[in-house]
């Protein structure tokens, strides 16, 4: 088995994977892909303490399945935003959304 | 070379080493790369490998669920999704921020710090458990319908996502 | 019978058309020819399946037994008090033979409609009707619940309103839509009140229920509401009087020579189902009428008056119909008088024959009908393009003449179908349906008898008239000119005229009973007829008769045929002998429409009158309270004015020395104050001095406090500076952190490096 550490690492690696694709990439449904990559992470740790630690109780398993819910529902939502915003103003990318500056 | 030792890990080992090398390996492609199209395929693989990984922790369900909505759900709409979704993947943009050496800095900031922690905690030794341990799915299936267990949100959840579902189609239908 | 039969499929027969009429309604009412076909096939199943039922059960009673009435449930519909309604149905001898010959002539029927609404605009939602129309009449036949019955009844009336409107560009049709169905509402409201009346004394609605010999025993003996009138007769009056309205029996028969205006296989579909539905209800209160006691000396009150009804509109049909120009209305009118024979026929008693003439006169009514809607359609053909001005009727017989040769096919089926309604002896259905019921009277009620032979005497005439009118001659006007021969497929009819030459023979009476005898009469001694009636005295008479008329009508119409624009021959002989008004009445059907009419614009009236009376009641009640409502303040205003000021006037009087009195007072008093005053300024002169000296005082120690004041205002000052310079280096190093972009990216920089920087001081202060 491996231990449960190496999968801790693993998921924390894959985190910032996401978290780069959130800070530096252009593209609205870019960084909806590092968002779903986050949280894939988070469904890894989720299941890895299950396995190793709380294997009794379902519990573990039905938090994990409420994150991969929870992730369906968000990324429906953000596709959809990002198409709305398409139509609206021609573009995707998300530096020319700056209608919040000062 | 790793294969040769396989008598000496075990196939969990194994699979999570496969998984989770194509888990990482294809969210680095689909960070990295600049076709935002490729960059959904790539994320695609990644679900897939992290369906694997999830498979080599005994937990299948979520493996399946994981796989239906994110392989076959995201990867699906953006490649046939609607044309505005087509249309946004598909044009070429610098793919990455002018300061995307922050993202960097602080993503390997992060990485480090959780890893450095991971490897300094005493984690209790592995269980010598089965494989796949059965009954976990019935034991699932029975704490989410049942009222002592997670009937209610997985009520709410359910909404939550039929909700979501509606207004986005309301969003993207409306011509 | 435990096995699956045929008749476990009987909830097909009235079930497909209905769904046909949904998927009609719903989706394929665009296209003519996928309605059209959709309807063929539903009733190809249910005529097949009513059929295949019959046909069961007459091998069951040729084998000599007799079979079961079937009755499968389809369970529960609902429960009201202690009865449970059932959908059942009920499928006995009666109502196999009824949904067969029904199930045949709509065939027939629509297979018409094919070749009919070719070029008709509305065909797909008359198709829809029509499967509604079917479906509704198949209900009522089948299944065994009175409120069921009530239902398809009144659907049965939207259906004939809806059908009748479909041509609803043109006024008259609007208007004879809306007269059918406010008549035809009348009929449902006396069917509702006889069912509820039903129910309240008996608590059931099934058939079996309410016609079992207990409750109509019970029912003959409760009074209704204290008069003398049992409660079993007033239900069989409020059935019959709903069973008039259908049949277009008089008074209510108005609405069945409006309903012609419909499309002709409509037009004949409304007839031939609204005499199905009519006669079926009184054949299955048969029971009912039958018990009811003796009212008022008169022996078998119901049933009397049924047979009374049933003559006089025979008569007054047959009358009328002689004297008609419209083709359709005088076969309508033909349609009522076979009704009347049928209902005067079950009044009298003999059941079996008012169900053998109902057969029959179906078949030949519907024949003629398709005829008429044939010789329309080669009218409608001929007048394109002829220029006949606005006031050109189509169907009045006197705009027809010499169709015969253009138009054999037609020809042919109004032959066979007058010839039946006639009652031309031996080849036709009608003569031997007709003869039965004149040779029952003939040997139970004379004078009856020679009421109908003469009645039948002058059907002949009518009939010979129209032949004459439309096939013989000359044509009269150029529209008939240039009549074509319909489709083929509205020469379809023509096979009903084989049923119709063949099926008299089930009624013809072989050593003493007929089939038709033993068929029905299986359900019970009851419903025997009286058997045993002379066939030769009385055929041999009536025929007699009836051919006097038809000869009459020959010499008249047919000898010498009319020229055009002449004028009714018989009108204009009637006219001479100063009976021209006796000839309008007839006409116009007694006015009895224009009755009706004038009626319900009277009700309409006194609506008026009374709500305008409501009005008036009205303004006079929210005056009033106004006024209630003013009369108070106006009351204590006049209260104020007259009785109270004069009251207090003389005390407003004395107001005055009062003041002055009291100003003496003061005067007086005032002296002795001035004096007070001087005392008290020496305390005050006083308290001047030593304010004076506190000043001096206060002056010597004013620089220091100058300075404190100064040294207060410093310090606050530098502490100013402090908390601006802090807040300003604050905001420098803020604004430097934060993104003043709009980029949502930038804040998320800015969270990520929080998060590790958090991240960093947790691990530094737990692990360090």
């Amino acid at each position: 088995m491996a231990p449960l550490s190496w999968v801790l690492a693993l998921a924390a690696g894959l985190f910032c994977v996401g978290l780069y694709a959130v800070l530096a990439r252009r593209n609205a449904v870019t960084i909806l892909m590092g968002v779903v990559l986050m949280l894939n992470a988070v469904v890894v740790n989720l299941v890895a303490f299950w396995r190793y630690v709380e294997i009794e109780t379902a519990g573990g398993l039905v938090f994990a399945l409420f994150v991969v819910l929870v992730t369906a529902a968000q990324v429906l939502v953000g596709l959809a935003l990002a198409v709305a915003l398409w139509r609206s103003r021609g573009t995707a990318v998300v530096d020319e959304l700056e209608s919040l500056k000062e | 070379m790793r294969t040769a030792h396989a008598s000496i890990m075990g196939l969990q080992q194994i699979l999570f080493i496969v998984f989770g090398t194509i888990a990482l390996g294809a969210a680095v492609a689909a960070v990295a790369l600049r076709n935002a199209f490729h960059s959904a395929l790539a994320l695609a693989g990644s679900c897939l490998g992290v369906a694997g990984l999830l498979v080599s922790l005994g937990a299948p369900i979520v493996a399946g669920v994981q796989a239906l909505v994110f392989i076959g759900g995201i990867a699906a709409s953006i490649r046939f999704g609607p044309a505005p979704l087509r249309e946004m993947t598909r044009s070429v943009h610098l793919g990455h921020n002018r300061s995307w050496w922050v993202g960097v800095v602080v993503a390997a900031a992060l990485c480090g710090a959780i890893v450095w922690m991971v490897f300094s905690t005493d984690l209790d030794p592995a269980p010598d458990a089965a494989f796949i341990p059965s009954g976990s799915i019935e034991a699932l299936g029975v704490a989410l319908v049942s009222a002592e267990g997670f009937v209610l949100p997985l009520t709410i959840a359910v909404l939550l996502v039929g909700v979501a579902l509606a207004g986005a189609a309301r969003l993207v239908g409306r011509r | 019978m435990d096995g699956i039969t045929i008749f476990d499929l009987a909830w097909l027969i009235p079930f497909c058309p209905l769904f046909v009429f949904v998927l009609v309604a719903l989706f394929a009412h665009r296209s003519r020819a996928l309605s059209q076909q959709l309807a063929i096939y539903s009733i190809l199943i249910s005529t097949g399946l009513a059929v295949f039922m019959f046909l069961a059960n007459m091998l069951v009673v040729i084998d000599g037994q007799s079979p079961e009435v079937f009755k499968p449930t389809f369970g529960e519909w609902f429960s009201l008090g202690a009865d449970t309604f059932l959908i059942r149905i009920y499928i006995d001898q009666l109502n196999a033979l009824m949904l067969a010959v029904l199930g045949l002539a709509c065939l027939v029927i629509f297979i018409y409609s094919m070749g009919a609404m070719q070029d008709d605009p509305h065909a797909g939602s008359f198709f829809a009707l029509m499967s509604l129309l079917v479906a509704c009449v198949l209900g009522l036949l089948i299944f065994d619940n009175l409120l069921l019955f009530l239902v398809f009844w009144v659907m049965m009336d939207a259906c004939a309103y809806l059908l009748v409107g479909l041509g609803h560009e043109q006024r008259s049709a609007r208007e004879a839509a809306l007269k059918v169905f406010l008549t035809a509402g009348v009929g449902d409201l006396l069917l509702l009140f006889g069912v509820g009346l039903l129910h309240f004394h008996t608590g059931y609605l099934t058939y079996d229920r309410v016609f079992g010999q207990e409750t109509l025993q019970a029912l003959a003996e409760i009074p209704f509401l204290s008069t003398q009138f049992p409660v079993g007769a007033v239900v069989a009056l409020l059935f019959f009087g709903a069973a008039m309205v259908r049949s277009g029996q008089f008074p209510f028969h108005v609405w069945l020579p409006e309903a012609v205006v419909a499309p002709a296989p409509a037009s004949a579909l409304i007839h031939t189902a609204t005499a199905f539905a009519g006669t079926f209800l009184l054949i299955r209160a048969f029971p009912l009428l039958d018990a009811a006691a003796d009212v008022l000396v008169i022996p078998r009150f119901d049933l009397t008056v049924v047979a009374v009804v049933g003559i006089f509109t025979a008569v007054f049909a047959a009358v009328v119909a002689a004297t008609q120009r419209d083709m359709r209305r005088a076969l309508s009118f033909f349609a009522m008088g076979q009704l009347g024979y049928a209902i005067a026929a079950l009044g009298l008693g003999a059941y079996v024959l008012g169900v053998f003439h109902l057969v029959t006169s179906v078949l030949s009514n519907t024949l003629l009908f398709l005829a008429a809607g044939s010789v329309t359609y080669g009218m409608e053909h001929g007048r394109q393009g002829q220029g006949e001005n606005e006031s050109f009727e189509l169907n009045d017989m006197f705009n027809m003449g010499g169709l015969g040769e253009r138009q054999p096919a037609t020809l042919l089926m109004f032959l066979v179908g007058g010839a039946s309604l006639v009652g031309f002896p031996l080849f036709t259905a009608g003569f031997w349906s007709k003869d039965a019921i004149l040779a029952w009277t003939y040997t139970n009620n004379p004078t009856v008898f020679w009421v109908l032979a003469l009645i039948a005497a002058v059907t002949s005439f009518g009939v010979m008239r129209q032949l004459g009118l439309i096939f013989v001659g000359a044509p009269r006007s150029r529209t008939a000119a240039r009549v074509i021969e319909s489709t083929p497929a509205m020469a379809v009819p023509l096979i009903l005229t084989l049923f119709v030459l063949v099926v008299g023979l089930i009624g013809v009476p072989v050593s003493g009973a007929s089939f038709l005898d033993v068929f029905l009469g299986v359900r019970g001694e009851a419903f025997q007829s009286a058997g045993g009636y002379v066939i030769s005295e009385s055929m041999a008479l009536w025929s007699a008769v009836s051919a006097l008329g038809l000869a009459v009508g020959f010499l008249v119409y047919a000898w010498t045929p009319a020229q055009a624009g002449g004028v009714d021959q018989i009108e204009s002989l009637i006219r001479a002998m100063w009976l021209g008004w006796l000839y309008d009445l007839l006409r116009n059907a007694l006015y009895v429409g224009e009755l009706t009419y004038w009626f319900a614009k009277l009700s309409v009236l006194v609506g008026q009158v009374l709500a305008f009376g409501d009005g008036m009641l009205d303004w006079l009640v929210s005056g009033a309270l106004r006024w209630l409502g003013r009369a108070p303040s106006l009351a204590l205003a006049w209260l104020d004015a007259r009785i109270l000021t004069p009251f207090f006037r003389p005390i407003d009087r004395m107001a005055e020395p009062v003041a002055q009195a009291a100003g003496w007072v003061d005067v007086r008093l005032g002296a002795p104050a001035d004096q007070l005053q001087h005392l008290v300024r020496y305390p005050a002169r006083v308290a001047g001095l030593l304010d004076r000296w506190l000043d001096r005082l206060v002056n010597l120690a004013k620089p220091g406090t100058l300075a404190l004041v100064r040294l207060s205002a410093v310090i606050d000052k530098g502490l100013d500076l402090v908390v601006k310079s802090v807040g300003r280096v604050v905001r420098v190093s803020g604004l430097w952190f934060r993104p003043r972009t709009g980029k949502v990216q930038g804040y998320l920089r800015l969270a990520a490096i929080a998060v590790v920087v958090l991240t960093a001081m947790f691990i530094l202060f737990t692990f360090v």
